[in-house]
């Protein structure tokens, strides 16, 4: 089993969170208002969006592999990541296969933040690029 | 009402090349033309025909009080493209009763939503949400 490089993010900016709300068209106000996130006894900060903290996992992924296409993503959201916090993650390569002439990794991977846990678990399928697939072998 | 079964208004949403930009940007990776994998879940999520606070109100529920995604899926059958038009489908899977110690009864609504471009099936995206029922018996 071949462990990723590690990742970190050093600060989850909330100006982002706001962005990613009009893309997503999402209301929630969780996402935008820290009194809203209070209010509802969730946190005393903005809420990352799910899809957000699914991403930090892809970029993860996508380091770890340049040139590389993920092609399948399975996340577990276990806890919060709040604007202002510190993300690391990590993770390892479970299983590797030539399918149709292309070499796939299938990898677990993890994201913690630091003083409150793990926040999401997950496995994911890259398509390494035939290069990659060739240096490899 | 029995939710499970239940299709969804189906939709269309499209990624142009500016909301390209600002999405990896605001998913902290660095913008190109290829849209990020996770740009699947937004083009479900705004795509479907339902709003996300008419589709909570489905589940007898309320998005202003903040309810969380449990799990995603998100399976990309070919690549994505930004200011391609995608159509977009989705279905109520399944409905789950649930109890944990920390929320009380919930119920585990899962969601798959379909993407297909000029037909074609692109990308499947499968979304898991926790609703609480507060004062519900619903120990299993």
């Amino acid at each position: 089993m071949t462990e990723l490089p590690g990742w970190k993010l050093d600060h989850v900016d909330a100006q982002r969170m706001k962005t990613l709300a009009l893309l997503l068209a999402d209301p929630n106000p969780i996402h935008l208002d820290a009194d809203a996130a209070r209010r509802l006894g969730v946190a005393g900060r903005p809420v990352n969006q799910g899809p957000s903290t699914m991403a930090m996992a892809a970029n993860m992924l996508l380091a770890a592999f340049p040139g590389a296409r993920l092609t399948r993503f399975s996340a577990r959201l276990l806890g919060l990541v709040l604007a202002g916090d510190s993300v690391e993650g990590g993770g390892s390569v479970i299983e590797r296969e030539i399918l149709d002439g292309q070499e796939r990794v299938r990898c677990q991977v993890h994201l913690d933040v630091p003083g409150r846990g793990r926040v999401l678990e997950g496995e994911a399928v890259l398509v390494l690029p035939a290069s990659r697939a060739a240096d490899d072998r | 009402m029995d939710l499970a079964g239940h299709e969804l208004p189906s939709g269309s949403a499209r990624l142009e090349p500016y909301q390209n930009w600002l999405l990896h940007d605001a998913f902290y990776s660095p913008p190109r033309p290829e849209p990020h994998p996770v740009a699947a879940f937004v083009l479900a999520n705004r795509g479907i025909g339902i709003c996300m606070a008419d589709l909570f109100r489905l589940f007898g529920s309320d998005i202003n009080d903040g309810p969380l995604l449990a799990e995603s899926s998100i399976e990309l059958h070919c690549p994505l493209a930004e200011d391609a038009d995608y159509e977009v489908r989705g279905v109520i899977e399944s409905v789950e009763r649930r109890h944990s110690r920390r929320i009380g009864p919930f119920d585990r609504i899962t969601c798959r939503f379909d993407l297909l471009q000029a037909g074609d099936l692109t990308a499947t995206v499968t979304n898991v949400f926790a609703i609480p029922r507060p004062g519900e018996d619903g120990t299993p």
